[in-house]
């Protein structure tokens, strides 16, 4: 015992003192890193990826505005921009609102197609037509509304789409030349059928009243089946639920698909529809939804932004935030099995819903916001439209 | 300090918790630092890539005339700042030769951070790979971290990171805390604990220390009982195992000395046992008889004071030899061997073996004395004899009357040892184990009738008259010609001791458990110092009235042997000069 009292303080006392000193961290030893070997994030861009992409050319501001749509040439962008409407006599102060405009890659230059004292937004180019749709917002109390019209890419000509009793929702979709879809806040779906409507006066609204009164926020159609995909709050469940629904019938019933889904994006030629959903915490979880064999693939989850198919519907372009708090995110390219992972944009204030391919060349447009606390308008949040040349091998 | 089991079961706990605390507390301190490390460099790497990607990024959004490289030492503060609001860390930016260009901090340290080591090696590395380094300076740890910069694999700088660890240090220094709160927590939780908890181990442990003292008191009936299969059940069946054991074992060796104890005291001789110190171990009773050692103060050292004794001890102790020795001790002849005691390996003590011999040396002294006294008495008459015929032999024809006279004497010399030789082989006869008597049941009344009047014929002619008085007598078991004898021989020796005139009284009467027979004469009597020798054998109270009336001497001794054969008992009661009564009693 007098032999072992000593011996076990003085392990005591070198474990006390060495137990807060790492020991497998050389202090002051430089170590070499292969990149490759360590982050998943790596692991995306690691040069076993099958497909490479190189960053050609980058604009980060093209032009102010929200992009909206391109044109099917690929030479002008339809963007939501801010203008001043002329003052009146009356009023002192000019306001300011979002009109849309096109703008012309060629000369560089914006043109607002239509001056309104409303606020318009969504718009997408009716090539067939030479318009565009699009929706304009009025303030209603504390609610907005928001009206569908039609108009021609000189302003000449305007009509309404949708009644002045009901409020479009946000997302309506062009299914064709033809045909537009729409929802409204009465849980109708509307298909407007273009060409009748413009030649034939009674036109061919075709309403479908569902069974289940949803107030729709984006709607799109897969025609050859004849099924709608809508999302909707749900005033039970309080929260934006995703559905679909069978336009066989005047009333027909919506059928829940998933809930807690805000956006999704449908590629009808795969029939092929992409939505984003929550998952762990904050977090939320991209899906990949095979409509004919109803099975659904989790592509990614993580702190996702917006996503679209591309033009081919052979890849898939998201946003992530790195951080759930900041607003920067990462802009990626995947193929449709979440795989093959490469990063397009870094942290950049990615604004809105819509990524827009170029028709004939691989570029992309999206819109940004930046904070200017000095900028010289009342906003202090300016758009603009960010534009990436790449080129895959 | 002696510390008991228990104290040092519960230090032993408190010992293994605090040890255990410690591994623990290195354990997780250093799984946090590494673990921490690791991810953060992971991170720094994660970060390294993105900041690369977005500075090619900007660089290549600005479409400077002067080139990437020119784009980006213009713009490397805002890069700098951009990519630690991203990253939330220091960034530093750095030119292809190494100059710092860009610091997002501006905070004021004595590293010199112009000149980093990390970035130096950084530069010289491939797209594809950085370095990261842990550093520790003033007290904080941090991690630098540095990788080329590459657009279009273009190098145009290196960046680096500075990630503070110091929410490390604080984890390690609440961790100790916590680590030490929880190890006092835990010293007073085992304490409790081990409290309790042994006194319900130790139990049995307890009660294992009081059966052995049982045991070693000597009581081993007690066993413990104890439920659990364990290392203590063990132990406690094995005890009781082995006090069973040992209760066995005593009992034999109990049994086995109470043998050699009954063996010992059923010798007849005296056996004593000393060991080396002279100290008896063994005695017998029948050595404590012979040597007289019954009372409290008798000790055996009255018999070393002695010096035959202690000759014959000393003797066999020094020649290592036996010695058979006589003694006399206390008035008694002693016969005593003596030997060493031989251990299995030494001597152990000393061996005496005792044997009183007094009586068989007064028996030798009685046949010496009988051999002398038959020898005597046979020489008279053959010396006689012998003379008488050498007288008739020179002498006989010259005178017819000392023929006659010769003749006579011979004759009755002769019918005198004729008697001798017969009261002799009687007496032989009748010590003689083997001899039987006839027993029957004998009137004897009868036979004193009849034997008085036998006798009356003898002692007629010496005018001594035998009256009888007797009562109702009942039979005894007896045989008859020995008890005639018996009678015979009692009233012949009243005869030879009565004078003329004299009378003999014979009388006999029973009571409830024997018959008694008297027979008083009146002669000289005998004194009371030799009145019980008249039974001796050859003893004559006179020996000239004896040798006159042909007595043998054997006459007595063959009446009291053959009365002691019938279980009886004779006795005799005298006075000088008041005759003497022999008094015979026979059970019935």
């Amino acid at each position: 015992m007098k032999k072992t009292l000593p011996l076990l303080i003085t392990v005591f006392i070198a474990l006390l003192l060495s137990g807060c000193s790492p020991f497998f961290i050389r202090n002051g030893e430089p170590v070499i890193i292969s990149n490759s070997q360590q982050t998943e994030d790596n692991a995306r861009n690691t040069s076993d990826n099958a497909n490479t992409l190189t960053i050609d050319n980058i604009n980060s501001r093209l032009t102010d505005g929200i992009i909206y749509d391109i044109s099917r040439d690929g030479d002008y962008l339809l963007v939501g921009k801010q203008t001043r409407t002329p003052t009146s006599e009356s009023s002192e102060t000019a306001e300011s609102y979002y009109n849309l405009s096109t703008y012309a890659f060629e000369t560089d230059q914006s043109n607002t197609l239509l001056y309104s004292n409303k606020n318009q937004a969504n718009g997408l180019l009716d090539h067939k037509n030479k318009g565009y749709y699009y929706l304009e917002f009025s303030q209603n109390g504390e609610e907005y509304d928001a009206k569908l019209l039609w108009s021609d890419l000189e302003g000449d000509t305007t009509k309404n789409i949708s009644n002045s009793k009901e409020s479009v929702s946000p997302g309506f979709s062009m299914i064709d030349e033809d045909l537009v879809i729409y929802g409204n806040q009465n849980g109708e779906i509307k298909l407007v059928d273009h060409q009748r409507t413009l030649f034939n006066p009674d036109g061919t609204i075709h309403s479908y009243k569902m069974s289940k009164k949803l107030p729709i926020v984006k709607i799109d159609f897969l025609e050859k089946h004849e099924i709608a995909f809508f999302t909707a709050f749900n005033e039970e469940s309080r929260s934006f639920d995703l559905y679909y629904v069978y336009l066989t019938k005047d009333n027909p019933q919506p059928v829940l698909i998933q809930q807690n889904v805000y956006f999704f994006d449908l590629y009808a030629k795969s029939n092929t529809l992409l939505y984003s959903t929550s998952g762990e915490k904050d977090t939320q979880k991209l899906v990949r939804l095979d409509i004919l064999d109803n099975t659904r693939t989790i592509l990614k989850e993580g702190y996702i932004g917006l996503f679209a198919f591309n033009s081919t519907g052979e890849r898939i372009i998201y946003s992530e935030k790195s951080d759930p708090s900041s607003n920067s995110q990462n802009l990626w390219f995947m193929d449709i099995e979440g795989k093959n992972q490469i990063q397009l944009a870094s942290n950049l204030n990615i604004a809105g819903d819509r990524i827009i391919f170029h028709p004939h060349k691989s570029t992309v447009y999206f819109t940004v916001f930046t904070l200017n606390e000095d900028n010289s308008d009342a906003r202090k949040i300016s758009y603009s439209v960010y534009t990436i040349d790449y080129s895959t091998s | 300090m002696k510390l008991t089991f228990r104290t040092k079961f519960i230090l032993a706990n408190m010992v293994v918790v605090f040890l255990t605390m410690i591994f623990l507390a290195i354990f997780v301190i250093q799984g946090l630092m590494y673990y921490s490390f690791n991810s953060t460099q992971n991170q720094l790497v994660s970060m390294g890539e993105e900041s690369q990607f977005y500075i090619s990024q900007e660089i290549k959004a600005l479409e400077s005339p002067g080139g990437n490289e020119a784009a980006y030492l213009s713009n490397a503060l805002s890069l700098s700042e951009d990519l630690s609001r991203i990253n939330n860390v220091r960034v530093l930016l750095f030119n292809t030769e190494g100059s710092l260009l860009a610091d997002s901090a501006n905070v004021d340290s004595k590293e010199d951070i112009d000149y980093l080591e990390e970035v130096e090696i950084a530069l010289g590395l491939d797209s594809g790979k950085s370095v990261s380094v842990y550093k520790r300076v003033d007290g904080v740890s941090s991690i630098y971290y540095a990788m080329p910069l590459f657009i279009d694999d273009e190098k145009i700088g290196a960046v680096s990171f500075i990630q503070s660890m110091s929410f490390i240090d604080d984890i390690v220094q609440q961790i100790i805390l916590l680590f030490m709160g929880a190890s006092f927590v835990g010293f007073i939780v085992v304490l409790i604990i081990s409290n309790v908890l042994s006194n319900s181990i130790f139990r049995p442990i307890r009660e294992l220390v009081n059966s052995a003292k049982r045991l070693s008191a000597g009581n081993f009936d007690e066993l413990l009982h104890y439920e659990a299969d364990d290392e203590i059940g063990n132990l406690t069946t094995n005890f009781n195992k082995m006090s069973l054991h040992i209760k066995d074992k005593i009992t034999q060796i109990e049994n086995e000395k109470q043998k050699l104890s009954s063996i010992i005291s059923s010798i007849e001789d005296g056996v004593i046992a000393l060991d080396l110190d002279n100290r008896a171990f063994i005695i017998n009773d029948t050595a404590r008889e012979i040597l007289n050692l019954h009372s409290k103060n008798a000790s055996l050292d009255m018999l070393f004071d002695r010096a035959e004794f202690a000759e014959i001890i000393d003797y066999v102790a020094r020649e290592h030899k036996d010695l058979s020795k006589e003694v006399k001790y206390n008035n008694k002849n002693l016969h005593v061997y003596s030997n060493l005691i031989k251990g299995p390996e030494n001597v152990i003590g000393i061996l005496l073996v005792i044997r009183d011999i007094t009586k068989i040396i007064e028996l030798e002294n009685q046949q010496r004395l009988f051999i002398s006294s038959v020898s005597h008495e046979l020489r008279t008459p053959l010396t006689t004899i012998i003379g008488y015929s050498d007288l008739l032999q020179r002498r006989a024809t010259e005178n017819p009357e000392l023929l006659q006279k010769s003749l006579q004497t011979i004759n009755d010399e002769g019918k005198r040892l004729l008697r001798l030789v017969s009261d002799l082989l009687d007496l032989s006869t009748f010590e003689n184990t083997h001899f039987k008597m006839i027993f029957a049941d004998v009137d004897l009344n009868d036979l004193l009738k009849d034997v008085i009047g036998q006798m009356k014929i003898k002692s007629g002619k010496f005018n001594i008259d035998i009256f009888y008085n007797n009562t109702e007598l009942p039979f005894v078991r007896g045989d008859k010609d020995r008890l005639k004898q018996v009678m015979i021989n009692i009233l012949d020796n009243a005869i030879k001791y009565s004078n003329s005139g004299d009378i003999i009284k014979v009388l006999a009467t029973s009571d409830a458990n024997c018959v008694e027979i008297s027979v008083r004469d009146f002669g000289p009597g005998i004194s009371p110092e030799i009145k019980d020798k008249i039974f001796d054998p050859f003893y004559r109270v006179d020996e000239d009235r004896s040798r006159k009336q042909g007595g043998s001497g054997l006459g007595l001794a063959i009446v009291k042997d053959i009365v002691e054969r019938h279980l009886g008992s004779i006795s005799v009661e005298s006075q000088p000069g008041e005759g003497t009564m022999i008094l015979i009693r026979f059970p019935h």
